[in-house]
């Protein structure tokens, strides 16, 4: 056990949008942050996205550009620590004194030495599934965490890696020309103390395969939005292209469903999402701007487009660039067992007809829920969630930012269904709140 | 006794509707693009759409022969996003039209059918013997005496039934 | 095997559709399982037909053939799907308490009944499966039909509601298929093998009777387009409807889709090498003699 001298004013937990622009702002001000992840590298659930603003020729506040250059600057920031692949075993005491127990698993690489030239995924034997990559499947047991991850320094899966299942291969170590692989490192366990915590944990996506009359799983050309945002990445799987994963062919159609498992009392998601129709409909834009031929179906119960901007996109999209949208969801789906194209049952609500659609490809949107860990969270600290698992406020508009403990504030998913800019602004707004809460008590007044 | 029967449909119905969520139909559609009925004769019947009369405006719908046009298969309720016991609810819907007097033909014929010899389908001496000459055991033209007697004395006291005769 | 039954034709197999109920009983005798007649059955009382008129009163009359039933120490097997999914629906109904459960209690009282839901409910093909079982099955098969191709029609009452059915699954059920593959013929994957045949429906009427016709046709076409020799039922009801459908489909168009229809228990009753006759398959009225000279 590790336990830090110097005392944080404030741990962030979740390195996604919210957390680092949370981070940064504290930072700025002269305030030691730690800065807590789950995953091998910070982003969240944006680098896992794809840019998709220029080609639309919208100013979008969509993923990566906004994003990379405060992931950078998080990295070099003097005054935050970030402790990724890590995980909170346990949280005590109370505001202006909160020790956090954090678990920092190894990855086995020094970051430092690391040039990130690839030699030892390749050389890997080790294949194992990789649920972030649909297309191919299949990841190293030595793998660069995303794409677009930063930094892109590899991590071992230490399960499924024959070092350590049974000493019996080196090649990753062998073949790296900096020797930056390290099978000795450990687990380590941080003692982190700070005056204030903010939650960001953000979100996790539902998994479609509960909606079973969509085949997701079973039907190999159904996939997440999630899938199909990697495929159009010129960093995914197929280089940019949108394929068929049953035969890897260009789709000549593809339908769209929205509000899968969401806004359902059958799923237990009674809540809508918020986000999915936009980026559905910037999705199935981005599909008609690549391959303009292509027929583009979006299936939908409500179309909620406010923000700025977002009707005149969203007429664009419809309108011009001729994505055919359908108000009905879909009662199932069936596959084709030879050509595995999918043909859709429908009524469209406002002709009122039954009608199938026989397309080469589908893709969900599902809903999106809060962190499972908000659970774990919610149990050490003593805080309530809502029904859905998202943090409560003691009052959504006198004190949206705080929760039910004092000294813990949150931002961004984790509170209730946000965008991306959204998430933004509030880690600013829990920033505040935290200076304002340090600040008060420095002058003896809480 | 009347009341209490009438009472029990209308309740179970408002039970329906409220527990079962009928107000929190968005008629996303599901039920219909799920349903064979309305797959072959969607200018007939719609199931979606039947919701929404049924929530809406009740007592019109009562006289519908769309109501009776459900064909009991339960794709719809295994479905629905909001978890509505559709079927339940034609179910209990057609409890009340009868009540309030509106009999369909065919149902009523073959009710008619069971009051007399506890069967929905006729056998006549002549499909009794076809029976027999299967090798399957004849069956008579009613089910047994007693079992005849005990429909009699349950469908009694349903006012409803005693109408029909 | 000492398997014994309390038989529930049901009205269509009993009035209706013999070689359902012929084919069964046969096939179940080979595999010297007893079913026993019970003289004091009915109709099982529909809930679309006979509950839509009277909630209470259809529940007590469905509940007193369980009631009836609980008078032996067997469980009850159906031949229609539809006796079996209302069965259970009864079944789960009065296993719930309040107003209706007080009810029909009440109803049944004045018959001098009290229902206790003893036996457990069947269907022939669960009983097959569950009780006896794919493995045994394929042990007895003697005259694998090999090349047939079948397409399964597994009937909506036996997999749907989830609520309480719980055979096998209502999106992907497989166990029809894996019963058809026992018998050496292959079952094959087409979109309508968890349609509806609208036998339930068909009680209300012209409107229903001409959905009846072209969904028997959406049926036939589903089974062609997977190549199959034969449509594969569960249920008497099923049977009568695609049957009928394409004779009323030659009546009005003049054309014929000649697809035999079979029961479970006639490809079952042909594997363990059973006469055709004995199993009824003489009285079908789509002629299966193209399908048994495949067999050959």
């Amino acid at each position: 056990m590790i336990r830090l001298e110097k005392v944080s004013s404030v741990t962030v937990i979740g390195g996604g949008v919210a957390g680092i622009q949370a981070a940064l702002e504290l930072a700025n001000l002269g305030m030691l942050v730690y800065l807590v992840e789950e995953n091998p590298s910070i982003g969240g659930r944006i680098i896992e996205l794809n840019c998709s603003s220029c080609r639309l020729e919208v100013p979008m506040d969509c993923s990566i550009c906004p994003v990379i250059p405060k992931i950078v600057e998080c990295y070099h920031h003097p005054n935050i620590k970030i402790l990724t692949n890590a995980e909170i075993m346990g949280i005590s005491g109370s505001a202006g004194n909160f020790q956090i127990n954090v678990l920092k698993k190894p990855r086995f690489i020094n970051e430092d030495k690391c040039t990130a030239c690839g030699a030892c995924t390749e050389k890997c034997p080790v294949e194992i599934f990789d649920a972030f990559n649909m297309v191919k499947g299949r990841k190293k047991a030595i793998h660069f965490p995303l794409p677009q991850a930063f930094p892109q320094v590899p991590v071992i899966d230490r399960e499924n890696c024959l070092h350590f299942r049974s000493g019996t291969c080196e090649k990753c170590s062998e073949v790296c020309p900096t020797t930056a692989i390290n099978f000795n490192d450990e687990d380590m366990i941080i003692g982190v103390k700070s005056e204030a915590i903010i939650l960001a944990t953000g979100l996790s996506l539902f998994d479609p395969s509960g909606i079973r009359e969509y085949g997701y799983k079973r039907y190999k050309n159904v996939i997440t939005i999630l899938d199909l945002e990697q495929m159009t990445s010129i960093h995914g799987p197929t280089g940019g292209k949108i394929v068929r994963i049953s035969d890897k062919k260009e789709p000549k159609s593809i339908a769209f469903i929205q509000c899968v498992g969401s806004r359902s009392r059958r799923t237990n998601n009674n809540f809508c999402s918020g986000v999915c129709c936009m980026y559905t409909a910037k999705d199935a834009a981005l599909v008609k701007i690549l391959k303009p031929e292509t027929e583009v179906y979006v299936f939908y119960i409500d179309l909620r487009v406010f923000g700025k901007g977002y009707q005149e996109l969203f007429n664009k999209v419809r309108n011009s660039l001729g994505v055919k949208y359908i108000r009905g969801r879909p009662g199932g789906i069936w596959e084709d067992p030879k050509t595995r194209d999918l043909i859709i049952s429908f009524e469209n609500t406002l002709t009122q007809r039954v009608e199938k659609l026989r397309v080469d490809m589908v893709v969900l949107s599902p809903a999106l829920l809060p962190h499972p860990n908000n659970r774990k969270l919610a149990e050490f600290l003593g805080l309530e969630l809502d029904e859905h698992g998202f943090f409560k406020s003691p009052n959504p508009v006198s004190q949206p930012f705080d929760t039910t403990i004092k000294g813990v504030f949150t931002c961004g998913y984790c509170r209730g269904p946000r965008g991306i800019s959204e998430s933004a602004t509030q880690a600013s707004a829990a920033a505040g709140r935290v200076t304002e809460t340090i600040t008060l008590a420095k002058m003896g007044r809480n | 006794m009347k009341t209490e029967i009438t009472s029990i449909s209308k309740e179970l119905l408002q039970k329906s509707i409220d527990a079962e969520k009928l107000r929190y139909c968005y008629g996303c559609g599901t039920c219909t693009a799920s349903c064979p009925v309305a797959k072959v004769i969607p200018e007939s019947f719609n199931p979606r759409g039947l919701l929404q009369k049924i929530f809406f405006d009740l007592s019109k719908t009562l006289a519908e022969d769309e109501l009776w046009l459900c064909a009991w298969c339960y794709s719809c309720y295994e479905r629905c996003p909001q978890g509505i016991k559709t079927t339940e609810i034609f179910l209990l819907t057609r409890n009340l039209a009868v009540e309030k007097g509106y009999f369909p033909k065919q149902p009523t014929n073959l009710v008619k059918q069971i009051l007399k010899s506890g069967r929905t389908l006729e056998v006549t001496p002549a499909r009794d013997r076809k029976r027999e000459a299967l090798g399957l055991p004849k069956i008579g033209e009613t089910v047994s005496e007693k079992a005849l007697r005990e429909i009699k004395i349950i469908t009694e006291k349903s006012p409803t039934w005693r109408v029909r005769g | 095997m000492n398997l014994e039954y309390s038989l529930f034709p049901g009205c269509v197999s009993s009035a209706r559709e013999f070689s359902c109920e012929i084919s069964a009983r046969k096939v179940f005798e080979v595999l010297n399982v007893e079913l026993y007649d019970v003289e004091d059955f009915t109709c099982c009382m529909p809930a679309c037909l006979v509950h839509s008129f009277d909630y209470a009163t259809g529940l007590a009359l469905t509940s007193r053939n369980l009631c009836v039933a609980d008078e032996f120490d067997r469980d009850i097997l159906t031949l229609c799907v539809s006796c079996y999914g209302n069965l259970w629906r009864a079944k789960k109904l009065m296993s719930e308490n309040g107003d209706l459960r007080r009810r029909v209690d009440e109803l049944l009282a004045s018959i001098g009944r009290s229902y206790q839901g003893k036996v457990g409910i069947k269907h022939s093909i669960t009983a097959l499966y569950e009780d006896i079982g794919p493995k045994n099955l394929k042990n007895q098969v003697s005259k694998p039909l090999r090349g047939i191709k079948a397409a399964p029609f597994y009937g909506c009452h036996l997999i749907r509601p989830r609520e309480y059915l719980f055979f096998d699954d209502a999106e992907f059920p497989e166990k029809l298929d894996e019963l058809i593959n026992v018998t050496g013929a292959t079952s094959v994957l087409h979109r309508e093998r968890t349609g509806c045949c609208i036998g339930c429906g068909s009680f209300f009427g012209e409107v229903a009777e001409e959905a009846a016709l072209r969904l028997s046709v959406d049926i036939l076409e589903s089974a062609l387009e997977a190549k199959a020799d034969c449509v594969v039922v569960t249920c008497p009801y099923c049977f009568l409807q695609i049957e009928m459908g394409q004779l009323l489909f030659k009546r009005r168009t003049g054309e014929s889709y000649n697809v035999p229809v079979l029961n479970y228990t006639d490809l079952l009753g042909l594997a363990l090498g059973i006469e055709p006759r004995e199993l009824g398959m003489n009285i079908h009225k789509i002629d299966p003699s193209p399908l048994l000279e495949k067999i050959k």
